[in-house]
This record gives structure tokens, C-alpha cells and sequence, in this order.
């Protein structure tokens, strides 16, 4: 026998008696704590000024309101490692406020729910603190940050020093005005290292307006129909999609994870990710579709695959992001091409209108950098094809080959 | 979780207590002025923000003290620019001069990329035409590997024949520029090199922990430069703007890795590479620049970008008007008068960082919770966190948070602008 | 302590008869694509390639055991020399279809794909589900060839790779490079050159090297995955010279240099150009449609760049890598 796999045997019984206190930890808190603790509210004012900014043909549903409440909890690695994780997952319209907390414990989303906006629309979104259960001796605040939002203002920028976050069992409005399309990202910029290393990431995209052109529009040599659908008001069609797929690339280091969950020093100098994710997971997790069941209490922590699905002659748009707090990554599908439309959420077009589009086979993305890939399907051979990082070593769960961040494009007939 | 806001804070609060002295004149990058330079490469230490100080080398102006970075040459386009270099490191050094072409180097000895001055011996005059205005750097074409890692890299920034734009065009018109070099530090190597270990020296096992922006990691970048507690690190990194300035970000990859830089509040418009305006043809202007919320720097390599924070478009009044106040200069008059979109909550909710001036709003100071010690926002600007992405750079060693990070300070259009 | 490259700048205008079968066809038709006379038009290329363990003796005395390929003059012939990168595989500016006849002397399976063309990936999978090659294998010591056929050609630089659990058999030397102007001596459509200069970067991690090669690495082993990548040889064309640079000799002043790089290693580099910056003008095998100068040009893992410049009076220096 191995001497890493002796080292997996007891990290084995090392974990679980680490979730079976979190799991008493969690009991104790649950009864202890009743209604009156939770002070957990949102703001969500109605539409009411007449007027249809997000051009749908409505004046009065120009306001959307979200609530994400940040806890902590579990995902599940492909090797089958459970890792302790802080988050965000979302209370749905309808749920009790006052039980939120309660129902919010340990259900930390990896990644965080997925914001998608139209462009014109004004957003509420309401961040809560459930706390830690795992780490009670930990009073962190969090924050939303919008990577990337064009003139932010701090009040809402989630950036701790120059604002103000929010405390356990309280609740802080962001607002935005939604004005520019394209593909953005979000994390928890409080403790950002740590934060976001544990977890606390997401996707957010923008759609433009011009999905919602009167069918038989003329926009140059390309004319609207009903219910096409575009990356940016490119005024030609050239960033035309018919389906669309966010991937966001991450990675963890279990060390760390695990010194968090053992209230132990947090290794910082030392952090060296072991698990390459797409959508929060590894190969062939991200292409198990449908939400995931966590190994710890069955929480659909794990709520976003990672395969993509399209027809042959249909175009795909590719939200690539990345929130890895280590690595570049590089990104190639096997076989077809990619067509990268747009970067860090701007349609990729000169200030005079020169067409900076270009095609490669691969893209690379740092930590808060995204890019918009249209893949071209016409003419591809019905099957199934590969995504995966040409940094060849993270195709592995740590110590488990064949795995990490890659994911698979079926294309079909 | 790492309690950071009391040390942060205090640097703040020094860099405050040093910036109240008169400030020179609006935006201008501290250096050495050409175009005729003497350096010597010598060794020195830099100081860590955890009190940490590391054996370095790096390039001195003449019988100056080693920095870190080596001093930012000055240069107009067009000068004949010649350094001369002088050597008391125990290695052979040299500079090498990307961007630049037709550099021919006098005396020393012949080594891989250029000619080079031995440990003591006579020193090498490198002398070029600094033909092109644009963002450069220069480091040691000896031993690259071990020798940018010790230190020696710097700037040089060939200012354009027209004053305010950093190329021949106006699409590089700027009202402010700043230097973001950005270098990183594996201080085991250092321990090796001042132990007279430099054989041991295993880049294999390379592992950078201490992430610099001009030769700082933050909170230090902060600290006002010449600072004199920084003898060998003379430059900050802190951008200051009004609404509306056209920030000229002079962004430096002088290390070795790639460091995915962020800014916060607005994107950069990245208008040069390499110190060549992204230009269709001659004269066209910056008509192949691009935006970038994060942008990655070429190891080697140097980007410009123009930054810009309005407050456009954002719904609501940034300064709080009511509707019947006058605008401000350049304010977006559409937004004008329209109330704060939410409430607040209560303060004992929130924590709150040591820039938060206690209201949302541009240059309005409101109750601010007490926390330790006084806001160094003293005129509630919007502040905004530059940094690397790759947030395991924005420690200091093991400590967070710290490293390849600064501030961006936007002060209301009465304050004015300090420089740093 | 830098070390000089001895790779030669080709001359275009010289450009020597390519080692390679131009228009043979060998028999070797593989049933599905069409009369072997027909294929054997002069716009078809053949190559046979023979996947084989070598080994390999570093600059500081180490042997390191490398897969590469030869290219024989027909499948079995066993003529060619093994090399990692593998053979050029050159083809011609009328090419319009690439067949590569795979053997696999390795002793597991092996494949080929060509990062960046369109192509049909019939997948073969471990027993679990999870892919172990993007495209059909050639089972060790296979009796007859494994045909790969490319009909959707165009200019430019690729790399071309094993497309089977490529995290272990790439970074053991099963790469290289595949190249096609747009016309004699023209890289791209008006972009003319008179030299060309080709570098494929890799990596080597020995330890890893030896676990393969040893029989130590898969599940249960001493190596189980790849995670621990720690390269300790750096390759440029094959040998260990990454730290040092290209001397571009001033002899060449006033002529076009067409660089070509190809990243087959696991990690970024970045070649950076003294005394001259360059015209980016592809990235693999794709124009751009406004080129610009470079001085460093970004190269992650498995990407081609095409560069070109005018070689100034004082000729130019290439580091090999600024983040090496």
C-alpha cells in the first residue's frame, strides 16, 4: 500500500469525525436558536415609474429582486472528498424570513446561485448572514461583490474597507442599475483570500437588449427574428447564440479547506490548489447532470453541472470566467474551434467600431477574467467532445487521474 | 478569518499624516531624469509590511542607495539616452532594454544578451535612441532568472513630444499617470544569494510569497513616496482622481508570473502593449484598444491603460443632491437629484472599513460606527481596491491581507488631490 | 552560463526538399476514403509516425526516458529517428489533405489529434465512463497503421499531440508540430518572409518521467495522478535550453524572420524579443485581423503564435522565456 493512499485512509477517519461534530454542532445551534434571532429582511420596491427599461414590453417588472444568504457547508470533490466550504445560496420569494437563518444553516452553495440579468433591469439584491456552524468562533461579515460593475460606487462594490458589510443575522441591500451587458462574476470580497479560496463565488451574467428587437429588425446585412438571442447589442448579429452555457473555472486546496473546518492556522504561503472545477466540480462530476447531493447531510450543494449540450448548426455561447485565488488557466475544446466575441463583459470592438473578434483554440483566463466564445456547430459531426485545460497536470481530483477541470460538449444529430 | 482592519487602518492614518504636506504638481511619476543616467547594482534589503526584510539587489542611481525597483528613468522621446552601469555585486550584471532597438553598450565583457560588468570591473555604457514614446522596463540581461528575481528590473517611460499624452496621439491624452510595476519574491532564494549560497539556488522549487506593486507590498504601497522609512523602496502605488480624470496606468509585469490585475470601480481602456499604441495603422489612433476589468501583463512585457470613473448611469445621485442642487462639474445629469435607492440598516449591523466615511455618497462624511482610530478617507472619497486577482498574491507571506494590492482615492471635484 | 540554441533559421528561399512523403500513397487505404489513386493527388500529404519510448541524457548527465516519434518512410519501416518534439510534419501551401498513419511501439494505447483543426473525435472510454482518448487508439505494438485523415486544412502553425489521458502521455514527450504556409515563403495571405525559425517548448518532470516509465504510476501506484508536476527541464526543438536565448545574427539584417512557436509544454512562457519587436500576427494557425508589435509574446499551454519582424542592422536577441 501507498503512502498517499495511507494518507487518504486517515484523512478519511480524520473527516468524519470532523463532520460528525459539525453535524452536533449543528443540532445544538438549531434548537437553541428560535425566530427572534433571525433579523433577516429584503428590500423590493415595486416598479412603479412607467416606464420599460429593459425593453420587454413591460413597464412594471423592471425590478428584480434577489436574496442570497452566506453560511457555510459541504461539496463534494470527484474523488469523493468531502471539503468544508463557505457560501452562498439563495432564499427563494416566499420563504419565511424569520426561519432563514435556521433554514439557510450549512447550505452553502458551491458554486454560489447563478445571477443572470437583463439589461435595463434595476436589481435589489438582498445579502443575509447566517453565520458559520462549523466555525462559531468566527464572526465574519461578507459582502457581494459585482466584479466588474462600470463605475461602481463603494456603498455597493462589496469591497470591505471602503464600505460597510454585513454582520451575522442581518441583511444589506445592493442595488444596480443594469447597464451594461456581458459577462460578469461575483465572490464575497471580505477576507477575499480566504473567502473566496473557501468558496464564496458565482456566476453573473448580463443579457443585452437586443434580444428583444421587434422580430424583423434589420441590423446591417443580419436581420432579427423572434427569440434570437445575442452576447451584446452587436448591431450585426455576430454574437447570435442559440444556447448558452456559464462555466466558471476554480480551484480549491483541500489543506486549506480542512484547516478551516479543524480551526486550524490557515496555511496562506503554503496554498496550493489539488482540485481543478468547473461549475464547482471535478471530471466527470461536471458532466453528472442536474443538481449534486453532498455527501455530508445530502444538500444540494453542488446545484450546476458543467456539460453543454447543443445540436448540430446551433451556436453556443460559452460564459467563460474564472475565480481561481491561484491559477491561470487555459481552456481548449477538442475539435472545434472557438470565436471569442467578448472579454470581461465588452463586446470585443474598437472605440471606432473595428471588429477585435478573433478565433483561436484556446483561451486563457486569470483570477476575475472573463471572455465570451461562440462555438460555430454547423457542419461538426454529431458526438461528444472535450473541454478540458491544456495545463494537462490539473486534469486530476488530487491524488485521482482522469478527472479535474475538464467537461464534455455533445453535440447532437 | 484574519483581523486586518487595525493594521490596515494604521497605515492609512500615516499615509494621511504624510500626504498633508504640500504635494507637487498633479501627476507626475517619480524617477530619475534623463537622459543621461549612471546606476550601480548593489545590494540592499526591502522591507516587508510584516517587518520582514529581504537581501535584494537592484539597481542604485550612482552612488544612491539600492532600490526596488531600480529608479524609473525619465526620458522625452527622441532623446540619445545612455546609462552607465557600475557593479559591486558579486555577479556579473547587465541591462537589457526591450522596446528598444539599435542599444549598443560600451566596455565591460561580452555576455548572452548584452555586454556586461563583472564584479567591480569597468562599467558598461549602453546608449540608445529612445526613438518611440511608451511604457518600457529594463532588467538584467545576465542570469535573467536569478537576477530579476533578486531585483534588478526597472522602469523607463519615454514621454511623448506632445505633454499629456502618453503616445502621438490624443487617444492617449491623460490627466494623471501612475506606475503599477508589479515583481514577486521567493525569499528563500534571497537567504541562499546573502549566504553566499547562490549555488544552491533551486528555481524548481520557486515559490514566490511576497507580491510587490512598485517595489511595495500593501499596505505599504500607500505610504507616500520617499518615504523615509523605505530607503530602498522610494515609490508608493497610489492612484488619486476626480471624477472623470483620464488615469494613465502605466502597468509593469517585471516579474516572473502572471498577475491577473484588477480595478475596482471601472474598467481600463488598455490603449497600449508593449509601449506601442494598439493602433490599425499609423496615426489612427488607439482604434484596436480594448476594455478590461482584469487585466494580465506579459511577464516582460508593459501595458498602458486610461481608467476613468465617472459614476455614470448608476440610478441614483452619487453626491446625494436633491433635485434642485447645482450639479457638479462633470456630474452625470441624468442621475441628478434621484434619491439613494435603499435603506440602509442599522449601524450595529454593519461592519464598517477603515475608508467607509459613514454615507454612500461622494465626499458626504455621515456617522460613521467607531471603530479604531479615524478614517484616513478624510474627505469621503470613493475608494476603490487595485489588486491581483489571484487573491493568494494579496498576502504577505502568510499573512493576509497585503501584497500586490493598492487604493484608488476619487475625491469629490472640491477636494483636492494629494499626491502620494 | 546561457546557453546558445543550435536551432537553424530556415530560409525560405532555399527551402529544402521536405523529409516528408508528398503525395505517396503508399497503400494504405484505410476503406472509407475513397480510391487510394485519387488520395494520391500532390495536395495529399502522408506521414507515418511510430510512437516509441527513447531515452534521452540531460545537460547535467541524468537519462530520462522520453516518448516520441519517428517518422518512417512506410508504417513498420522503422527508419525514422525518435524525437520528442516528434517530426515537423511540413505541409505545402496546396495541401489540402493530411493523412498520418499512427504505430504505437509504446506499451499502452496511444493517439494523435491536432489541437486547433475541426475534426471528428470518435472518444474511447476508461470502463468507469471518463474519457481516456478524444480519438480511436492504436493499441500497442498494433500490426496494422491507425489512419488519421485531416481534409480541412489552412496556413498557419499547429501542435499536434496524443490525444490519449494527454495529462500523462503529453508531458512524456508525444508532441510537435505541424506547419503550412499560404504560398511559398508566405506564412499568412501577404505576409511574406524570407527566414523561418520553428520552436516547440515542452517540459520535462522527471521523477514523473520515471514513475511512467517504470511502471509506478496508475492507481494503487506511487504516482497516481499528475498534481505533482515539477518540471525540471525546460525544451526548446528537443533540448534543454529554455533558460538561455536565440541569437538572431545580424547577418540577417534587412530580411523577414517568421517565427513560429509552439507551447507543447504544461505551463505558460513567454519568448521576448531585444533590439526588435514583432508583428503578432497568429495565434494557432489563426490570423488576426489586425496585427500588432509584441516585444513578449504570452504562450500558454498548447498555444502556437506566429511572429514576423525585419531583422534590425544589429540583429536580435530572443530570450527563450522571461518567466522562466
Amino acid at each position: 500500500m501507498t503512502r498517499a493512499n495511507n494518507e487518504k485512509g486517515r484523512y478519511r477517519m480524520n473527516a468524519t469525525n470532523r463532520h460528525l461534530g459539525a453535524l452536533l454542532a449543528a443540532l445544538a445551534v438549531v434548537v437553541a436558536a428560535g425566530p427572534a434571532r433571525a433579523a433577516i429582511s429584503a428590500q423590493c420596491p415595486a416598479d412603479t415609474d412607467g416606464m420599460d427599461t429593459d425593453g420587454d414590453g413591460n413597464a412594471g417588472n423592471d425590478n428584480v429582486c434577489r436574496h442570497l444568504i452566506a453560511s457555510d457547508g459541504y461539496a463534494d470533490m470527484a474523488d469523493g472528498r468531502l471539503l468544508y466550504v463557505f457560501g452562498f445560496s439563495e432564499i427563494l420569494s416566499g420563504e419565511p424570513l424569520d426561519m432563514a437563518v435556521m433554514n439557510h444553516t450549512l447550505s452553502a452553495n458551491a458554486p454560489a446561485p447563478t445571477m443572470a440579468f437583463r439589461e435595463g433591469q434595476r436589481v435589489y439584491l438582498t445579502l443575509s448572514n447566517a453565520g458559520f456552524m462549523v466555525r462559531p468562533d468566527l464572526f465574519d461579515p461578507h459582502s457581494v461583490h459585482w466584479h466588474g460593475f462600470p463605475n461602481a460606487a463603494p456603498i455597493f462594490d462589496g469591497m470591505p474597507d471602503s464600505t460597510v458589510t454585513i454582520k451575522m443575522d442581518a441583511s444589506q441591500p445592493y442595488f444596480y442599475s443594469v447597464v451594461d451587458p456581458g459577462t460578469y462574476l461575483y465572490h464575497c470580497h471580505v477576507e477575499a483570500t480566504e473567502h473566496i479560496q473557501m468558496g464564496m463565488v458565482g456566476q453573473l451574467y448580463v443579457q443585452p437588449k437586443q434580444n428583444m428587437l421587434p422580430a424583423g429588425t434589420v441590423l446591417g446585412s443580419f436581420t432579427h427574428r423572434r427569440g434570437q438571442k445575442y452576447g451584446y447589442n452587436d448591431g450585426d448579429g455576430s454574437s447570435r447564440y442559440d444556447v448558452e452555457v456559464a462555466l466558471q473555472l476554480d480551484s480549491f486546496d483541500p489543506d486549506f479547506h480542512d484547516a478551516s473546518e479543524s480551526v486550524q492556522p490557515l496555511p496562506f504561503a503554503l496554498m496550493e490548489d489539488r482540485y481543478f472545477l468547473i461549475n464547482g466540480r471535478g471530471y466527470p462530476d461536471t458532466v453528472r447532470r442536474g443538481p449534486m447531493p453532498n455527501s455530508f447531510d445530502g444538500q444540494l450543494s453542488q446545484k450546476i453541472d458543467a456539460q453543454v449540450r447543443a445540436r448540430r448548426g446551433q451556436r453556443v455561447l460559452l460564459r467563460l470566467s474564472n475565480l481561481s485565488v491561484t491559477e491561470h488557466f487555459t481552456v481548449t475544446l477538442q475539435g472545434i474551434p472557438m470565436h471569442v466575441v467578448g472579454e470581461d463583459a465588452r463586446l470585443l470592438r474598437g472605440p471606432t467600431g473595428l471588429d477585435l473578434s478573433y478565433d483561436t483554440t484556446s483561451v486563457t483566463l486569470g483570477g476575475g477574467e472573463t471572455a465570451d466564445v461562440i462555438l460555430d456547430t454547423t457542419g461538426v459531426v454529431p458526438g461528444t467532445y472535450f473541454l478540458y485545460t491544456t495545463n494537462l497536470n490539473f486534469l486530476s481530483n488530487d491524488a485521482e487521474d482522469n478527472g479535474g477541470m475538464m467537461t464534455e460538449v455533445v453535440i447532437l444529430g | 478569518m484574519t483581523k486586518h482592519t487595525t493594521s490596515m487602518g494604521g497605515a492609512m492614518l500615516l499615509a494621511l499624516a504624510l500626504a498633508s504636506f504640500p504635494a507637487p504638481a498633479r501627476g507626475a511619476i517619480p524617477g530619475v531624469e534623463g537622459p543621461s543616467f549612471s546606476l550601480t547594482a548593489r545590494a540592499g534589503f526591502v522591507s516587508t509590511p510584516e517587518g520582514g526584510s529581504i537581501y535584494s539587489w537592484g539597481y542604485a542611481d550612482g552612488a544612491g542607495l539600492m532600490q526596488y525597483p531600480g529608479p524609473s528613468l525619465l526620458v522625452d522621446e527622441g532623446d540619445v539616452v545612455t546609462v552607465t552601469l557600475s557593479n559591486e555585486l558579486p555577479v556579473n550584471v547587465s541591462i537589457v532594454f526591450p522596446g528598444q532597438q539599435g542599444v549598443t553598450a560600451l566596455g565591460g565583457v561580452p555576455g548572452a544578451l548584452t555586454s556586461e560588468v563583472e564584479p567591480g570591473g569597468t562599467p558598461v555604457t549602453y546608449q540608445f535612441t529612445a526613438a518611440r514614446p511608451g511604457t518600457y522596463q529594463y532588467f538584467t540581461g545576465t542570469d535573467t532568472q536569478l537576477g530579476v528575481e533578486m531585483g534588478l528590473v526597472g522602469a523607463l517611460i519615454v514621454r511623448s513630444a506632445t505633454a499629456g499624452w502618453a503616445y502621438g496621439h490624443a487617444d492617449g491624452a491623460y490627466d494623471r499617470e501612475f506606475l503599477v510595476l508589479e515583481t514577486e519574491m521567493d525569499p528563500i532564494i534571497h537567504e541562499l544569494v546573502e549566504t553566499g549560497r547562490i549555488a544552491e539556488v533551486d528555481f524548481t522549487a520557486y515559490r514566490p510569497v511576497y507580491w510587490f506593486l512598485n517595489g511595495r507590498s500593501a499596505p505599504d504601497t500607500m505610504v507616500p513616496a520617499g518615504a523615509q522609512w523605505f530607503p530602498h523602496q522610494p515609490y508608493s502605488c497610489m492612484p488619486m482622481s476626480h471624477p472623470g480624470d483620464r488615469l494613465l496606468v502605466r502597468l509593469i509585469n517585471a516579474g516572473r508570473g502572471l498577475h491577473p490585475f484588477h480595478t475596482h470601480g471601472q474598467h481600463m481602456r488598455i490603449i497600449a502593449q508593449d509601449g506601442r499604441l494598439l493602433e490599425s495603422a499609423p496615426g489612427a489612433g488607439a482604434d484596436l484598444s480594448f476594455l478590461r476589468f482584469t487585466t494580465t501583463v506579459a511577464p516582460g512585457g508593459t501595458e498602458d491603460a486610461i481608467y476613468s470613473w465617472t459614476g455614470d448611469n448608476l440610478g441614483w445621485d452619487v453626491y446625494g443632491h436633491r433635485p434642485g442642487d447645482p450639479l457638479e462639474p462633470g456630474e452625470y445629469a441624468l442621475d441628478h437629484g434621484k434619491p439613494f435607492p435603499v435603506i440602509m440598516p442599522d449601524p450595529k449591523d454593519l461592519e464598517p472599513g477603515p475608508y467607509y466615511a459613514g454615507s454612500p455618497f461622494l465626499g458626504v462624511a455621515g456617522y460613521r460606527p467607531p471603530v479604531a482610530g479615524t478614517s484616513p478617507n478624510a474627505h469621503a472619497g470613493y475608494v476603490f481596491m487595485w489588486h491581483s486577482h489571484k487573491e493568494y498574491e494579496m498576502v504577505n507571506n502568510d499573512t493576509p491581507p497585503g501584497g500586490m494590492m493598492t487604493m484608488l482615492i476619487v475625491e469629490h471635484p472640491d477636494v483636492p488631490v494629494m499626491e502620494m | 552560463m546561457k546557453k546558445y540554441h543550435a536551432a537553424t533559421v530556415r530560409s525560405a528561399s532555399l527551402a529544402p526538399a521536405l523529409a516528408l512523403l508528398l503525395g505517396s500513397a503508399a497503400g494504405c487505404a484505410t476503406g472509407d476514403e475513397g480510391d487510394p489513386q485519387t488520395r494520391a493527388a500532390l495536395t495529399s500529404v502522408f506521414v507515418y509516425l511510430r510512437a516509441e519510448a527513447f531515452t534521452k541524457t540531460m545537460p547535467d548527465g541524468r537519462d530520462v526516458v522520453m516518448w516520441g516519434y519517428a517518422q518512417d518512410s512506410a508504417f513498420g519501416a522503422h527508419d525514422g529517428v525518435l524525437s520528442s518534439p516528434g517530426p515537423v510534419i511540413e505541409l505545402q501551401a496546396d495541401t489540402t489533405r493530411l493523412t498520418v498513419q499512427l504505430e504505437n511501439n509504446l506499451d499502452v494505447p496511444t493517439s494523435l489529434v491536432i489541437d486547433g483543426l475541426r475534426q471528428s473525435l470518435p472518444a474511447v472510454r476508461h470502463p468507469d465512463g471518463r474519457v481516456r482518448s478524444f480519438t480511436r487508439e492504436a493499441s500497442p505494438g498494433n500490426v496494422a497503421p491507425v489512419t488519421y485523415v485531416y481534409s480541412v486544412l489552412r496556413p498557419g502553425t499547429f501542435l499536434y499531440k496524443t490525444g490519449t489521458s494527454p495529462q500523462v502521455q503529453v508531458q512524456m514527450g508525444l508532441l510537435g508540430a505541424v506547419r503550412r504556409p499560404s504560398a511559398a515563403g508566405e506564412a499568412y495571405a501577404g505576409r511574406a518572409f524570407d527566414d523561418e525559425l520553428l520552436l516547440v517548448y515542452s517540459e520535462v518532470d522527471p521523477e514523473l518521467h520515471d514513475a511512467v516509465a517504470g511502471g509506478q504510476y496508475g492507481p494503487g501506484l506511487a504516482v497516481t495522478s499528475t498534481i505533482k508536476y515539477v518540471p525540471q527541464y525546460f525544451l526548446v526543438n528537443g533540448e534543454d535550453v529554455m533558460s538561455g536565448a536565440y541569437d538572431v545574427d545580424p547577418s540577417l539584417a534587412g530580411r523577414r524572420l517568421l517565427v513560429r512557436f509552439v507551447n507543447g509544454g504544461l505551463r505558460s512562457h513567454v519568448p521576448l524579443f531585444l533590439q526588435a519587436d514583432v508583428l503578432a500576427l497568429a495565434e494557432d494557425g489563426f490570423p488576426y485581423k489586425y496585427p500588432t508589435k509584441r516585444t513578449a509574446v504570452l504562450m500558454p499551454a498548447g498555444k502556437t503564435a506566429d511572429v514576423l519582424f525585419t531583422v534590425p542592422a544589429s540583429g536580435a536577441k530572443l530570450l527563450y522565456d522571461r518567466m522562466f
